[in-house]
């Protein structure tokens, strides 16, 4: 049985002059688990937008169930959608909005009525299936976004940053429920700039910017990129030059800056003994460190090697 | 079709929900039409018109004088004016201070002027605030002025004498000089008396609307009101509905819409037709309540289910339409209410149609209002409207046609 459920192949988009994909390619297997990891611009959202249909005027090609993903409007049965921003209707309760939202694909009633009553379960509105939204949290409200987007049990499920503006417990709450959709045999994608999202969920981790795929792979096959090295933040009262020049004409093997900005460094080390050195040329040369944090490898790192700068710029 | 159809059940199940919006625009036309139906109804009680105030002045205080302002002293005509008698300079003060509706002088020699045939004047002042009295009042003068010229033409030689005998000592008279004109007056009089006696005509004052009754409809103001009051709110909520493609665009309801199957064109058309169905629920509503509280006898009801469809899906194409060019809902909003109220003004909502300057009245068949009203109208009087119904539906097509090809190329997600 083919696992494969979608194929993505030299996507290209162009707004004028700007780039928003650059020939990005990827693959998804049923059940799997994709964080799109990228700071804002990076090209996420324009990524979903051509696969969801909105974003036209593109090149490449994305295979679906191994049809061509825009030559058949019935596709779109098989694929659900959670938006940034929260669309449905306040003026209905949420079992109205998830039969009418399901009813929009081929669901017959009464199937609609069960899978309806299912995921007010699995998004713990239950008990508030029949109260106006109006009513609802934040959290709530995303949550019912979620499961709108799952009426239709589709087999590949899209979520463009969907914990965005909401408190962390319910953040907990929604990514258990696309772990859970995971596990049920669901493809996901799921696109993020929050890094501990996607170590906690992702099955499979890309990480884009500008437009560009830089590294896909599990949590371990990314992190062997920075090799295993140590983590070092070096906050103190330095110019990003002057702090480089000092690294570099000291000659420090075994310490590569990851990325420099005035007042903050983040440097990897093949060996926590260094640092003592580093400190000693850092003081020589008058620079004044305020604070200095050691930590083990992790996505952050492996980011801030890739791009040169922290997800949060 | 499943899919448009589910967005036109779901549109009115939300309105239903939420029904206050349509529930406003319900009752405003039907508290409206009560308040103007109960002002102006024929029914509404046994109101009169309140005696005219009038202030005589007369100058000649002669013989056709007194016959002039005796005529006010009958009792139909005491009951319609309430006359007082001033001087001139009096009468004028008062009709400047607005006391009356009018002031008429009647010219010194008045009576020796008709007497030698001569043109004479009476001097009609009528109050500027007012109206509608005075004009009532010039009626009546008018009248008096045909029927005395008339009376004087006829008896010239008698009133001549007549006058000679007023104004003479009758002490004075001999019987000879006076008999030639005496003969000469019963001999008119004689030949008068077969006309005049027994009369042939005989006014016969009645009710019409009570011997009518039986035969034809009963007049109903409130039927020629409600149509007009009806098609005006008819617009706005549906306008609101239609505006709601915008929002729906605005929100991302529309964008998430299309992660279906769904094409744009299926939403285009489900939202018109969304307008088409709640117009055509409010309208019979309204038809019910009128028929139940204002007695409106509106008609063959298949005809009127012919007119209120067809105008309910030409109000929805036509925002549907006016929508593709609207950049946002508030735009839509600013622009189509005073597109309605244009409508209802010339159209026939606000006052009817005659009252529009002949010039201006060719607006009003571009608008909805005029043939909803005109086949209304029609229907009321067991007519079948034909032509209005051919109109809607023909421009009702066309504005569908306009929409769903315009909306299709301008909406983008």
């Amino acid at each position: 049985m083919e696992k494969k459920i979608l194929e993505i192949k030299n996507l290209t988009k162009t707004y004028g002059e700007l780039t928003a994909l650059n020939s990005f390619s990827l693959s998804l297997e049923k059940g799997e688990i994709l964080g799109l990891l990228g700071p804002n611009g990076a090209g996420k959202t324009t990524m979903i937008s051509i696969l969801s249909g909105i974003v036209k005027d593109f090149s490449g090609t994305v295979t679906f169930k191994n049809e061509n993903l825009f030559s058949n409007r019935e596709l779109k049965n098989y694929m659900g959608i959670v938006p940034q921003d929260m669309a449905f209707y306040e003026d209905l309760n949420a079992m109205e909005n998830l039969m009418f939202w399901g009813g929009l694909y081929n669901l017959p009633n009464s199937t609609l009525k069960k899978r309806a009553a299912q995921l007010l379960e699995l998004v713990e509105l239950g008990t508030r299936a029949k109260e106006p939204i109006k009513n609802f949290s934040g959290g709530m409200k995303r949550r019912l976004n979620i499961a709108i987007g799952l009426i239709h049990n589709p087999e590949l499920l899209l979520l463009d940053e969907p914990t965005v503006g909401i408190d962390v417990q319910a953040k907990v709450n929604i990514l258990d429920i696309i772990k859970n959709v995971g596990e049920q045999g669901t493809a996901v994608i799921f696109t993020t700039h929050q890094l501990a999202e996607v170590e906690q969920i992702c099955s499979r981790i890309v990480i884009m910017d500008k437009g560009t795929l830089l590294a896909q792979g599990t949590m371990d096959e990314l992190i062997r990129i920075v090799g295993g090295k140590e983590m070092v933040d070096v906050e103190g009262e330095f110019s990003a030059n002057h702090f480089s020049e000092i690294i570099k004409n000291q000659n420090h093997q075994g310490i590569e800056i990851l990325s420099v900005s005035d007042n903050l460094a983040n440097l990897a080390f093949d060996n926590t003994d260094l640092i003592p050195s580093m400190m000693e040329q850092l003081f020589k040369n008058q620079i004044v460190v305020s604070d200095l944090k050691i930590k083990s490898p992790n996505l952050e790192a492996v980011f801030l090697k890739l791009t040169g700068r922290s997800l949060r710029d | 079709m499943k899919r448009i159809l589910l967005i036109i059940k779901n549109d009115v199940k939300r309105r239903i929900k939420s029904p206050l919006g349509i529930l406003l625009f319900l009752l405003i036309p039907i508290v409206m039409t009560a308040i103007i139906g109960m002002i102006f109804s024929p029914r509404a009680g046994n109101a009169q018109l309140p005696p005219i105030k009038i202030i005589l002045v007369d100058n000649d205080k002669s013989l056709g004088s007194k016959f002039f302002t005796g005529a006010f002293d009958t009792k139909e005509i005491k009951d319609l004016f309430q006359v007082t008698m001033a001087e001139e300079n009096e009468g004028k003060r008062l009709i400047s201070k607005g006391k009356a509706s009018a002031l008429i002088i009647i010219p010194a020699k008045f009576t020796d002027d008709l007497s030698n045939q001569k043109k004479t004047t009476i001097h009609l002042i009528k109050n500027p605030s007012e109206e509608f009295l005075p004009g009532i009042v010039e009626e009546f003068v008018n009248t008096m002025g045909i029927v005395i010229s008339g009376f004087v033409q006829v008896f010239e030689p008698e009133i001549k004498i007549m006058k000679k005998f007023t104004d003479m000592d009758l002490e004075n008279l001999s019987i000879p000089e006076a008999t030639p004109f005496l003969e000469a007056m019963k001999t008119k009089f004689l030949s008068l008396k077969k006309f005049t006696s027994p009369m042939l005509i005989e006014l016969k004052k009645e009710t019409s609307a009570t011997d009518k009754k039986k035969k034809e409809p009963e007049f109903n103001l409130f039927a020629l009101i409600m149509p007009g009051m009806l098609v005006m709110f008819l617009l706005f909520v549906v306008e609101g509905i239609m505006r709601e493609i915008l929002a729906d665009k605005e929100n991302g309801i529309l964008q998430r819409m299309m992660f279906s199957p769904l094409r744009i064109m299926d939403f285009i058309i489900s939202r018109i037709f969304s307008g088409f169905v709640v117009g055509v629920l409010m309208f019979w509503i309204a038809v019910v309540i009128g028929a139940l509280l204002f007695e409106i006898k509106w008609g063959n009801y298949w005809y009127l289910f012919i007119l209120i469809a067809l105008t309910s899906f030409w109000a929805a194409s036509f925002f549907a339409l006016l929508n593709a060019f609207f950049k946002n809902r508030n735009q839509a909003a600013a622009f189509s209410a005073p597109i309605i109220l244009v409508f209802s003004a010339f159209g026939g909502s606000m006052l009817p149609l005659e009252q529009i300057p002949a010039q201006m009245r060719w607006v009003s068949t571009i608008t909805l209002n005029h043939w909803f009203i005109t086949g209304a109208i029609k229907i009321g009087s067991n007519e079948f409207p034909i032509v209005p119904l051919l109109v809607l539906f023909i421009l009702g097509v066309i504005l569908f046609i306009l929409a769903v090809i315009s909306l299709n190329r301008r909406i983008k997600i």
